[in-house]
């Protein structure tokens, strides 16, 4: 039992600087064992909240505990915590096992162990002979590694990450978010991670937390964020969504909502919310991989399927996905991405489309 | 360069007048210093140029004189005490105002640098009294505090741009790891700030070397310094028995600067890899 | 925002009450520390001397302003102050006026020549003020290198007497101060982008109005800041007038260092003196404000 993570519990941690308040009160729990990440845009908080359970960022209110133990007053060599940083923060002027031994040293252990330690830590990253290098010798990959070695080599309960894959190209990016995530099962411990690339968190996290100005707005795992977003900030920043803003008011029926987004069009709507919504505070999102393309004279098929009538303004290839821009006469174009597999021909720009949906795919949600 | 082909005539040739005034007043700015080296080596009492005639004679005399040696001793004196005290102090203080989250850093850090710009005659005039005050006058101690005060600001900048050029993640890095505040300086910050800390070390001394104003008033015929010796000679005499001393200085002092080049050349390696 | 799941926020009043009571551990407190020892070397051997010398210039021999009488109106003490500005000034524009094509060119070189260049500069900045006023001594001196030279073309029938003299002060201070001008103009114009003056170029300006245009006004920081230090040290300056300067171009701390060790009028000089440090701190202040704008203080306060 002792081997499992840390629990953490934060409960009203504020931060302010001067009158700038950087952290609302915010309270959250991470499960032993958890992969928890934190995503928002910069200046979002994320890192002030990373920073007050590491230690180096004061909290002006509130407590943070890590198993029940209330960590505020304890300094950041004490608090038994590994810390990933974006730049690596690896020691210039030590060789690699040097870096890697340098929590070891301060623990006082016996030389034998720490090279011990240090060697079967760096087979563990999977670079084992790289310890007489400097860390300026090796790629960004390696040093981003040889910081995890490092960070986790004194076996803490609670790692935490500070977007370390910011640094490296998009390909490497992916092969570490594997890695790391195989070095979290391998280790056993807590992880609090800290990006703002959401394919990155959401592969990676059992639960995740979006942050936007200094709060964390939503929390929960990937799919119920991406299926269930609470707000439009988080239909938007997770993944890509369509907003339609209702022109009337939203009229409830039984198994939903109806409302109208341009004359003569009405969408069927579903909510995770109950209560009434007016046309102030919701919009309807809408995935773009939820929409298909029907032929010309689609009517619907009685499930409350909703259909739009558009034209394409802008047909894209990317990867495997065909992207459409079609504008249907609702404000800002649809965005619909088809798996090119399902179709044979591209449409171009200028020919009529039908868009179809399910309702249960076209969620009413607050704007705020 | 491409735009310098198109461009006009006139402005080809207003460009290398340019040049060449360029190099005539960087030549104008090292030119007097090499008067001085054959001056040194003349044969004759007065101070001609081009001397007709060579001899060592005045760098014997400098020898000879037991004055010109004691004038060194205490040079050497104060000015080591000088940069260790500023290395110190001016160490401690940048690292206050860099990390120290201070409101009024900008303040401070004028405070600390103020010595360095206000004339050195009002520092003397004031420290004089005091000393005399504290029993110190004309010891080595009055003017090492004195120097201590105009060498801080200089190791305070030179340790202030060391810091702000590396990543401060690296101390947060180590702390996390386990080191309290004191390990975390002496195995992370101070490998990384030390050529700053010793470049300023060498400027505080370098100072300390040339002072004259201060060294007029806190020093006595005893503790007297280089510069001292210099100036008393210079309103007696001008021999060149001066000259050959101001060579050695300057010999003296080109090495430490050539120190200084090194030192920055090698730290400027060692961050481009970090 | 309302709360969901496990995620809460609330209005600061509510703060749970233990939150309060434990004082977070905070770095930056540690290092504030640090600053004791230095503010108070600092303060008891400068700000306290300084103090006491403003403090003397009151009463001594006897309280009043009676110092500050003799300074504005007895003797040459109020010409000498003069003197200092006047100097001062003819120093820091002829500075600025030497300084400015050589850090243009400087600023434009690379590699080796650069290093070379820089090394000119760095090398005389290092040179003993001492050594470098009496190199001037022999330069200007009647049997000096000049007069041989003047003699010698037939400019002049017999040798001048430069020394003692202003010219011989202005050009010694000149040479004396340019390293201190060149090295900020030099920072301010290597962080200048070029492609500036060149997309000037390419929208028709002449080289000549690029410059005026473009390049000049972005050089002012740099302008300021060297022009400031200059005329900061300047005023201060005791080795070269003393040296070159004689009776007739006696600045300010020259006067003062005779009047507190050859004449001990401690009272007169600890007047002089304050009236010096007013000019220089107006000055250093303005500096500050100067080399903030240009580039963003001395401290990298976070």
């Amino acid at each position: 039992m002792a081997e499992r993570g840390a629990r953490l519990t934060l409960s009203g941690v504020e931060k302010q600087y001067g009158k700038v308040v950087a952290l609302h009160p915010t309270d959250l729990e991470i499960e032993p064992g958890e992969f928890f990440s934190l995503i928002g845009p910069s200046g979002s908080g994320k890192t002030t909240l990373l920073g007050t359970v590491a230690g180096f960022t004061p909290p002006t209110r509130g407590r943070i505990s890590v198993d029940g133990t209330d960590v505020v007053a304890v300094p950041p060599y004490k608090r038994n915590i590994g810390m990933v940083f974006q730049n690596y923060a690896l020691f210039p002027h030590m060789n690699v096992f040097e870096n890697v031994a340098f929590p070891l040293r301060l623990r006082k252990l016996p030389a034998d162990v720490v090279r011990e330690r240090v060697e079967s830590m760096l087979q563990s990253v999977r670079l084992p002979h790289v310890g007489n290098r400097m860390p300026s010798q090796l790629s960004g990959g390696q040093q981003q590694r040889i910081a995890l070695a490092r960070a986790a080599v004194y076996g803490p309960r609670m790692l935490l990450m500070d977007e370390p894959l910011g640094a490296l190209d998009k390909n490497l990016r992916e092969e570490m978010q594997l890695e790391i995530k195989a070095f979290h099962g391998q280790v056993d411990a807590t992880v609090l991670y800290v990006t703002h690339d959401q394919d990155e968190a959401a592969t990676m996290s059992d639960r995740l937390a979006i942050m936007n100005n200094g709060r964390i707005v939503q929390h929960g795992t990937p799919r119920e964020l991406y299926e269930h977003p609470r707000n439009a900030f988080v239909a938007c920043f997770l993944g890509r969504a369509n907003l339609f803003r209702p022109i009337d008011g939203v009229e409830s029926t039984a198994g939903g909502y109806r409302l109208s987004v341009k004359d003569d069009v009405i969408l069927n709507a579903v909510s995770a919310r109950t209560g009434a919504f007016t046309e102030r505070e919701a919009v309807i999102c809408v995935r773009p991989e939820a929409i298909r393309l029907e032929s010309p004279d689609f009517k619907g098929d009685g499930n409350g399927t909703n259909v739009l009538r558009g034209t394409v303004i802008d047909a894209v290839y990317t990867a495997g996905t065909l992207r459409y821009q079609v504008d249907a006469g609702t404000g800002s174009p649809v965005s619909v991405w088809l798996p090119s597999v399902r179709q044979s021909e591209m449409l171009a720009a200028g020919e009529p489309v039908t868009l179809a949906w399910p309702a249960n795919a076209t969620l009413l949600i607050p704007e705020e | 360069m491409p735009a310098e082909i198109t461009m006009p005539l006139r402005y080809r040739i207003f460009n290398m007048l340019l040049l060449g005034v360029a190099w005539a007043i960087l030549v104008y700015l090292v030119l007097p210093q090499f008067i001085i080296l054959p001056l040194s080596f003349s044969n004759q009492s007065y101070l001609s140029f081009p001397p007709s005639g060579w001899s060592t004679e005045w760098y014997v005399r400098i020898a000879e004189n037991p004055a010109w040696s004691q004038a060194a001793w205490n040079s050497l004196a104060i000015g080591i005490p000088t940069a260790f005290l500023s290395m110190v102090f001016g160490t401690l203080a940048a690292l206050a105002v860099a990390r120290g989250g201070l409101g009024r850093a900008g303040l401070t850090a004028a405070f600390i640098v103020a010595p360095m710009m206000l004339p050195h005659v009002i520092l003397a005039i004031g420290l004089y009294p005091m000393m005399l005050w504290l029993g110190l006058l004309n010891s080595h101690a009055a003017a090492i505090v004195g120097h201590t005060v105009i060498g801080i600001p200089l190791v305070f900048i030179t340790v202030n741009a060391a810091l702000s050029r590396y990543n401060l993640a690296l101390e947060l890095a180590a702390m996390t790891l386990g080191a309290n505040p004191w390990q975390t300086f002496w195995k992370v910050t101070f490998p990384m700030i030390r050529t700053g800390v010793v470049i300023g070390g060498i400027l505080a001394f370098a100072t300390s070397f040339d002072e004259l104003m201060l060294a007029l008033f806190l020093t006595g015929a005893g503790t007297r310094t280089l510069p001292r010796l210099i100036w008393e000679q210079m309103n007696d005499y001008l021999t060149p028995t001066i000259a050959a001393a101001a060579t050695l200085i300057f010999a003296f002092t080109l090495l430490l600067l050539i120190i200084v080049s090194i030192l920055q050349a090698r730290s400027g390696r060692v961050e481009s890899h970090g | 925002m309302q709360s969901h799941g496990a995620t809460v926020t609330r209005s600061p009043q509510e703060i749970t009450p233990a939150g309060e009571e434990i004082r977070a551990w905070n770095a930056s407190r540690l290092y504030r520390w640090l600053l004791v020892a230095p503010i108070a070397f600092i303060g008891l051997f400068f700000l306290w001397p300084i103090m006491s010398v403003i403090h003397r210039s009151f009463v001594d021999p006897v309280p009043g302003l009676g110092n500050y009488e003799r300074v504005l109106f007895a003797g040459p003490y109020l010409k000498s102050l003069w003197i200092t500005l006047q100097t001062a000034a003819i120093v820091t524009v002829l500075c600025l006026v030497i300084a400015y094509p050589v850090a243009y060119v400087m600023a434009r070189a690379r590699g080796n020549l650069f290093a070379l260049m820089t090394a000119m500069v760095v090398t005389s900045l290092w040179t003993s003020v001492v050594i470098r006023s009496y190199a001037w001594m022999v330069v200007f001196q009647r049997r000096g290198v000049l007069n041989q030279a003047l003699v010698a073309t037939g400019i002049t029938e017999h040798p001048v007497n430069f020394l003692p003299g202003t010219l011989a002060v202005n050009v010694g201070m000149v040479h004396i101060m340019l390293p201190f001008m060149i090295l900020p103009l030099l920072a301010n114009m290597r962080s200048i982008d070029r492609s500036l003056v060149l997309a000037a170029g390419v929208m028709g300006a002449s080289p000549w109005a690029a410059f005026r245009r473009v390049f000049l006004p972005l050089s002012i920081p740099g302008i300021s800041a060297g022009s400031a230090l200059v005329f900061m040290m300047s005023l201060g300056f005791f080795i070269t007038p003393s040296l070159l300067g004689g009776p007739r171009h006696m600045m300010a701390a020259v006067m003062i260092e005779q009047q507190a060790n050859r004449l001990l009028d401690w009272g007169l000089a600890a007047a002089l003196s304050s009236v010096l440090l007013l000019l220089t701190v107006s000055i250093y202040l303005l500096y500050l404000r100067v080399v903030r704008h240009a580039e963003g203080g001395f401290a990298h306060a976070r």
